[in-house]
């Protein structure tokens, strides 16, 4: 007969189970950090600022409580009936031995969910200014460098090219490649942005991506994005693939264009329009050339008809004639100079007649000179006996003076 | 010169020539010379112009260079 031993009983407390327990879980790095999807229910938010709620789908649930500062900065507060995704930490509630999700963050994953999402964003962020048209930049005219933020292989990318290719290939594209979709997708397109930002050789950014489901467009209704949209120095042009709806980041951008082709042909001009640019300027240039030339020719020929043959005659025959009437002029001068001074000269001469003694003489005038030659005037410039010469018109006589009187 | 200089340039000269008489002869064919041949190489550089796609990981790497995958496309 065999004896049983007893097994020695390591008999714990209902704490101490509870702790072991929680240490356990603790432990789990899994556990620690999770993502959990489900639908929120009995929902409550107490004065205390935390918020409770049931995490449940279709076989299980789970108690979440996010305690007030993770509550208050909540992007997204839920409702009952809320599609979500939570991401916490498990832990175990230890007065009623339950185990619980600490809630970090919430996540709204179904259509009703993701519209309040959307609109709640979208009123915050258009308190605070982020849609404002006092912040949206311009675009460069001719961007040397394109950056796009968009999935390495999706159609996005292809689009972008070959529509730079057709309208302005003079333009380069630096490709940043992320994720488009998906929980990973808003932080790497946020990222994206901020390191083109670190560049200066970027002139203009496309973030953008294809079309698809609201779900899919998700990454462009972050805050996350929205904000770096917003803090980009260089202008942005958001290009998600939905021609009806609106996203966050179509909103916050600079430009908001309804597909990633159209985005390109609003940044860049369109080649056929800068050829005809260009054509316009060759036919600007040609005509001002030659209306240049036409104005040059114009002066020439002026120039040249004042040195033709036939005007020299014509100036020589002017001179000639000019000369001749010159000529004509002064000998007129001339004789009736001649004239004026003969006139004179006989009037002089007529004059000077008058005043030769030979006339006084024929007069009847006769002049007294004494014998040395002296004329006499006056009775005592001789003395009686002495002789006088008397000169008349015609001939002279020799007298002797008998008596002087006074 | 860039396409967007040449083009301010181009743009300069027209307006240069537009104004009334301003220019000897010499400087204005001058001036018609270099715009003739604005416009030729602007036309050339669209003709010849091949869109060049970069990629940041590639350029940090540095061993795929943009060149490349143009001359992939290229068939070169």
């Amino acid at each position: 007969m065999q004896l049983e031993l007893p097994m020695p009983r390591t008999i714990f407390s209902v704490t101490q189970i509870t702790k072991t327990l929680s240490r356990i879980i603790e432990q789990q790095p899994l556990l620690q950090n999770v993502w959990i999807k489900g639908q929120v229910s009995n929902l409550s938010r107490p004065a205390s600022g935390h918020i409770y709620f049931t995490l449940k789908d279709e076989n299980s649930n789970i108690r979440s409580v996010a305690f007030r500062s993770s509550a208050s900065r909540l992007q997204f507060v839920p409702r009952d009936g809320d599609e979500v995704l939570v991401q916490g930490r498990i832990n175990i509630y230890a007065a009623s031995s339950e185990y619980q999700i600490i809630v970090n963050a919430v996540e709204p994953l179904g259509i009703g969910a993701l519209q309040r999402a959307f609109e709640e964003l979208k009123q915050k962020l258009a308190d605070e200014g982020l849609f404002d048209a006092a912040h949206k930049k311009p675009l460069p005219m001719f961007p040397k460098k394109i950056g796009v933020i968009t999935s390495e292989t999706g159609a996005a990318l292809q689009d972008i090219q070959q529509q730079l290719q057709k309208r302005y290939p003079l333009a380069e594209l630096l490709l940043y490649p992320t994720l488009v979709q998906g929980e990973y997708a808003a932080a790497q397109i946020a990222q994206a942005v901020g390191a083109m930002n670190n560049r200066t050789d970027i002139d203009v950014l496309i973030v953008g991506r294809g079309g698809g489901s609201l779900e899919d467009l998700w990454a462009f209704n972050e805050e996350i994005v929205a904000r770096a949209i917003f803090d980009s120095k260089i202008p942005v042009v958001s290009a998600v693939g939905h021609e009806t709806d609106f996203t966050i980041s179509d909103m916050v951008a600079d430009h908001r264009s309804p597909t990633p082709s159209a985005a390109v042909e609003h940044i860049v001009p369109d080649q056929q329009e800068l050829l005809a640019h260009l054509q316009g300027f060759r036919e600007r240039l040609n005509r001002l050339i030659l209306r240049r030339l036409e104005t040059q020719n114009d002066e020439l020929d002026a120039l040249e008809s004042g040195l033709s043959p036939s005007k020299q005659k014509d100036t020589i025959y002017q001179l000639s004639q000019s000369i001749d009437g010159l000529e004509a002029a002064y000998k007129k001068a001339i004789n009736d100079r001649l004239k004026v001074e003969s006139n004179q000269l006989q009037s002089l001469a007529a004059r000077l007649n008058g005043l030769s003694p030979l006339a006084t003489l024929k007069r009847g005038y006769s002049i007294c000179r004494t014998s040395s030659g002296d004329v006499v005037t006056a009775s005592d410039q001789i003395n009686v006996g002495e002789r006088l010469d008397v000169q008349l018109s015609e001939g002279n006589l020799v007298c002797t003076v008998d008596e002087c009187l006074d | 010169m860039t396409f967007e200089e040449k083009l301010e340039r181009l743009k300069e000269i027209v307006e240069t020539l537009e104004a009334p008489d301003t220019l000897e002869l010499d400087a204005s064919l001058t001036l018609f010379e270099e715009g003739v041949s604005l416009v030729r190489s602007c036309r050339e550089l669209l003709d010849a112009a091949e869109v060049r796609v970069q990629n940041v990981s590639q350029e940090e790497n540095g061993d795929i260079g943009a060149e490349s995958i143009v001359e992939d496309e290229n068939g070169v």
